[in-house]
């Protein structure tokens, strides 16, 4: 896909979300849309003439598969609506999203068809993703290995767990996507728990670390997925930075939509909004 | 290094070579058992991770997702306890092919202290869904017990420590090791062996005792302990583990013999089995205590 493609994707997967946010009442409005163009650069963009994911939807767990582990909770709804748009599963599922009985829960399921791996807690991930890549290498398989992790993940201790062990294991198979948008439930990450420069500290810990400064340029963004594959030995984090609420005008930056489900009326407004610009 | 170290890192090979799926993750269970031998053999499916224990666990789930089956050894205080979040949401939750072996519960590290020493496991493991429960009495049973495990789907959790692989009390395959028609002793673990010498000595006393060896806590054969049950006048639980949520409350008893409601404390394990009434001696004693309280003597 070219980037006029990617832009108009990224916007259908933002619609698909908001309605399955709204729908299920998900409390995720500004931490969910804050990761659209990172998950949507990953499944639908172009590296190097071909993806920066492989994945197969008519044999899912296809043995030439890349591995994507969502280790952020609010991420759940977009991946999914990115797994019903490439025809993993009817589009309709997405209205049963974190519904009873939905196999679609609020936190990525390994029964959907798709995903490779249930992650129910923050801070698992990154071991989580460690583990394939480490079966992977002592496969010598060159499948890949992205973890795409929020920022605040990195405040458990089970992450920096892993990040010794993939530096240690020198697995450069396995990228780190940290989506900053700088919030968390409670207030901003700087005041809750500010984990300061993390690219020194992934760097001191051995981690090839990349910047991307605006994570909603599925340009810039592509440049990193790109340049990760040339990581020798070392393990890739891509510092993403985002905006909470994106595309979402009047939550954008805005902490109280944060952890936030939209009323009717503002999913109508932006709605039209967004279709506008389609 | 004892013959029955050597026995463990034979056990773990011979698992290897017979299921092709079968990964080793180790989480500081070396200075429990000598594995040294089975990271030589298998390079490439014997995994290291220290003390990172949550990693380890976590990154079970990631090579079970390439199919294969995860063996995760690590001593049960901090497999356990520190990895039940991990175990729970991680493994249990989609009930994942992963199996948990922790090496060196209840009493048995001594004077390594009270951290080390896990009195809690079965309680904190019983309640997890999907999760299975496994408490060998000796080395037999707990190298058969390890071949089922990995052959068995599902989540499951396996406790052994040097005490128990030190034993041999002949093979079984019936858990009701002796009959008897007035005391059921239910017990598990350690505690199998010092509950056959406690029948004994209650035997020449003119008791009839029965001995049944709970290997398999969860999922637990009801029918057969309410059977056993009617069989005898009075039954009572036996094990190294705390008075709440362990096989004593699993198997319900009159009464129970275990750590009581208390930590324990660094000492020699044969001093800490006294302490706590767990040896032959205590275990009699706490017996003939009941017995007559309920004017059974």
């Amino acid at each position: 896909m070219n980037l006029l493609e990617l832009k108009s994707k990224a916007l259908e997967i933002r619609l698909e979300a908001l309605k399955a946010i709204q729908k299920s009442g998900s409390l995720s409005v500004g931490s969910s849309m804050s990761l659209v163009e990172l998950l949507v650069s990953l499944y639908f963009g172009d590296v190097g003439g071909g993806p920066a994911l492989r994945y197969s939807v008519e044999k899912p767990g296809w043995d030439g598969q890349d591995y994507l582990v969502l280790s952020s909770k609010p991420g759940t709804v977009v991946l999914y609506s990115i797994l019903a748009d490439l025809g993993f599963f009817e589009k309709e599922e997405l209205n049963h999203f974190s519904q009873i009985n939905s196999q679609l829960k609020s936190t990525p399921s390994n029964r959907v068809p798709g995903v490779s791996v249930s992650v129910a807690s923050e801070g698992h991930g990154l071991s989580m993703a460690c583990g394939l890549a480490m079966d992977l290498r002592s496969e010598r398989k060159e499948n890949r290995v992205y973890c795409v992790m929020d920022f605040n993940e990195l405040q458990s201790g089970q992450a920096w767990e892993a990040v010794v062990y993939a530096a240690h294991k020198q697995l450069s198979n396995l990228v780190l996507i940290v989506n900053d948008c700088g919030f968390q439930t409670g207030g901003t990450n700087k005041s809750v728990m500010d984990l300061g420069f993390i690219q020194s500290k992934f760097d001191s810990f051995g981690w090839y670390v990349l910047r991307v400064s605006d994570g909603h340029d599925m340009d810039e963004v592509l440049a990193a997925y790109q340049k990760s594959f040339g990581s020798m030995r070392r393990p890739v984090c891509i510092w993403c930075h985002t905006v909470s609420g994106k595309g979402v005008d009047f939550a954008e930056g805005k902490m109280g939509y944060y952890n936030a489900s939209l009323s009717e009326p503002e999913l109508s407004e932006i709605t039209v909004k967004l279709k506008s610009s389609l | 290094m004892s013959d029955v170290n050597e026995k463990f890192s034979d056990v773990l090979i011979n698992l290897l070579q017979n299921n092709k799926n079968l990964v080793v993750l180790n989480s500081d269970a070396h200075k429990y058992f000598e594995i040294t031998d089975v990271f030589r053999k298998f390079e490439n499916r014997f995994f290291e991770f220290g003390l990172g224990t949550q990693n380890m666990i976590s990154a079970a789930v990631g090579f079970n997702a390439r199919g294969k089956t995860p063996l995760l050894i690590g001593s049960s205080g901090k497999l356990i306890a520190r990895g039940w979040e991990q175990i729970r949401n991680d493994i249990a939750y989609p009930n994942l092919n992963i199996k948990l072996l922790g090496v060196n519960y209840g009493l048995n590290p001594g004077i390594e202290g009270v951290s080390a020493q896990l009195l809690e496991d079965v309680a904190i493991m019983r309640p997890i869904a999907n999760m299975k429960i496994f408490s060998p009495c000796d080395a037999p049973e707990s190298i058969r017990l390890m071949d089922f495990m990995v052959k068995d789907y599902g989540p499951s959790y396996m406790r052994i420590h040097s005490g128990v692989w030190g034993l041999n009390l002949g093979v079984f395959s019936d858990p009701v090791l002796r009959n008897g028609t007035d005391i059921c002793l239910f017990t598990t673990g350690l505690m199998v062996s010092v509950c056959l010498e406690v029948a004994n000595m209650l035997e020449e006393e003119g008791f009839s005792v029965m001995v049944v060896n709970i290997s398999c806590i969860k999922p637990l054969d009801e029918k057969l302990i309410f059977e056993l049950n009617s069989k005898v006048k009075i039954s009572i639980a036996v094990e190294e583990h705390v008075s709440i949520g362990g096989l004593s409350d699993a198997v319900m008893t009159e009464f129970r013999i275990t750590v009581g409601d208390s930590f324990s404390q660094s000492g020699q394990k044969k001093d800490l089995y006294k302490l706590f009434g767990l040896d032959s001696e205590g275990v009699y004693l706490s017996v003939k205590g009941f017995l007559e309280s309920i004017n059974m003597v």
